[in-house]
């Protein structure tokens, strides 16, 4: 499943099921878009995931719409690349994958 | 001559607002959020608490993540204290940053008051690091809800701080859970290249809570909860030079010294946060107090 598969506008209890999984190079991309549209402010982080791609929450789908914080990142983005590429994965089955904490003494 | 109308001796709305809390709801408004006159009103109030607790000096930072929702989150990120003194030199950023925060993690008043942390990707970075807030006397603290209370071994989650564990973990943190083996519990971590007041770990563990912590004297350091003393060591730490530029995190802990470094988040649901200098068990019981009593106002009292 892919973001193209997820029909916009998303409720804010809807995304929450569900994680955007990027590759490396979309994570890049993202951060690229966020430097020359985004806030400074106000940032989508991705967390890097133990198989090397990223995950980020899909309510972040809820900021971009007209007033939202990443409202001019979303519309300055290749839409097409973005459905064909970003992942939509459980929100459970993304969170399985982040690496475990550091062990402390 | 007709007697003077009762209206125009008393004070006004504006004159009756404490100058902090009216410079708070200015910065709030210049960063594009608003802020009602319920909860100014709120506010105003657990500033003169505050004062006249004599506690305003040990403030570097609080916030009491408040403010009427907007999409950006405008008002929440507002911290009400950025000095140990009004109009002070600010310690951190001017407004706390948004990592992956959105509209809907926000209510400010009610059972769902406060912002709510999802245990993986969310947290607020303050900006401030251990060269402005020394560990050796540093204090933290969070009023919360929905906070852990079990977790499998090597589970952390974090209510706010920085930890490095290229340096023996040097930095402070406040957990709501720690588990990496017996004893768990909420926990508070101060470790400078010295020595390391940890663990202090409170045993009794209510999900919802004022989480407090802090050098209380000299080399004396306690944990608290809704301001009553549960733990306490003696430890000379000194500073924390494996650690002076990781800022400090909200909703999870900094890792090695980056911003982006992050682990330990909490699914919490924070509703005040304060990073400071050391508070005594007395000190500590009027902050609770005082926090208590402006949440109690926003009807998101634990």
């Amino acid at each position: 499943v892919t973001l193209g598969d997820l029909a916009l506008p998303i409720s804010y209890e809807d995304s929450r099921q569900y994680a955007l999984v990027l590759t490396p190079q979309m994570a890049n991309r993202l951060a690229e878009l966020h430097a020359e549209y985004g806030r400074p402010d106000c940032l989508a982080v991705p967390r890097e995931m133990m198989d090397g791609r990223l995950m980020l929450g899909a309510d972040l789908l809820t900021a971009i719409e007209p007033g939202g914080w990443l409202h001019e990142m979303w519309e300055a983005a290749d839409k097409a690349v973005l459905n064909a590429s970003v992942e939509v994965m459980p929100w459970a089955d993304a969170v399985a994958l982040l690496p475990p904490d550091p062990v402390e003494a | 001559m007709s007697p003077m109308n009762p209206r125009l001796l008393r004070p006004t709305a504006s004159g009756a607002t404490h100058p902090e809390a009216r410079d708070w709801a200015t910065r709030v408004t210049a960063n594009g959020g608003t802020v009602s006159s319920t909860t100014l009103a709120a506010v105003s109030k657990f500033c003169a608490a505050i004062n006249a607790a004599g506690l305003r000096d040990r403030f570097y930072r609080l916030n009491l993540l408040c403010g009427t929702s907007d999409a950006s989150l405008n008002a929440v990120r507002t911290p009400l204290y950025v000095a140990t003194s009004f109009g002070g030199a600010t310690v951190g950023d001017a407004t706390d940053t948004n990592v992956n925060f959105v509209q809907g993690d926000y209510a400010e008043t009610g059972a769902s008051g406060g912002l709510k942390g999802n245990a993986s990707t969310k947290r607020l970075n303050t900006g401030v690091t251990f060269s402005s807030a020394p560990v050796a006397t540093i204090s933290l603290s969070a009023y919360a809800a929905d906070m852990e209370t079990t977790g499998a071994l090597n589970t952390n989650n974090v209510l706010l701080g920085s930890l490095n564990p290229n340096s023996g973990f040097q930095g402070a943190s406040l957990s709501a859970w720690w588990n990496f083996g017996s004893p768990n519990g909420r926990r508070f971590d101060a470790i400078g290249a010295s020595g390391s007041a940890a663990p202090l770990q409170s045993s009794s563990l209510p999900s919802g809570a004022f989480v407090s912590a802090s050098n209380t004297s000299g080399t004396t350091f306690a944990i608290f909860q809704n301001g009553l003393e549960e733990a306490s060591a003696t430890a000379s730490i000194g500073t924390a030079t494996g650690n002076t530029a990781g800022q400090i995190l909200v909703f999870c802990r900094n890792s090695s010294g980056t911003a982006t470094s992050t682990f330990g988040f909490t699914a919490a649901r924070i509703r005040a946060y304060h990073i400071g200098l050391t508070l005594t068990a007395a000190q500590h019981l009027s902050l609770y107090n005082a926090i208590h009593a402006f949440q109690t106002a926003l009807g998101r009292q634990v």
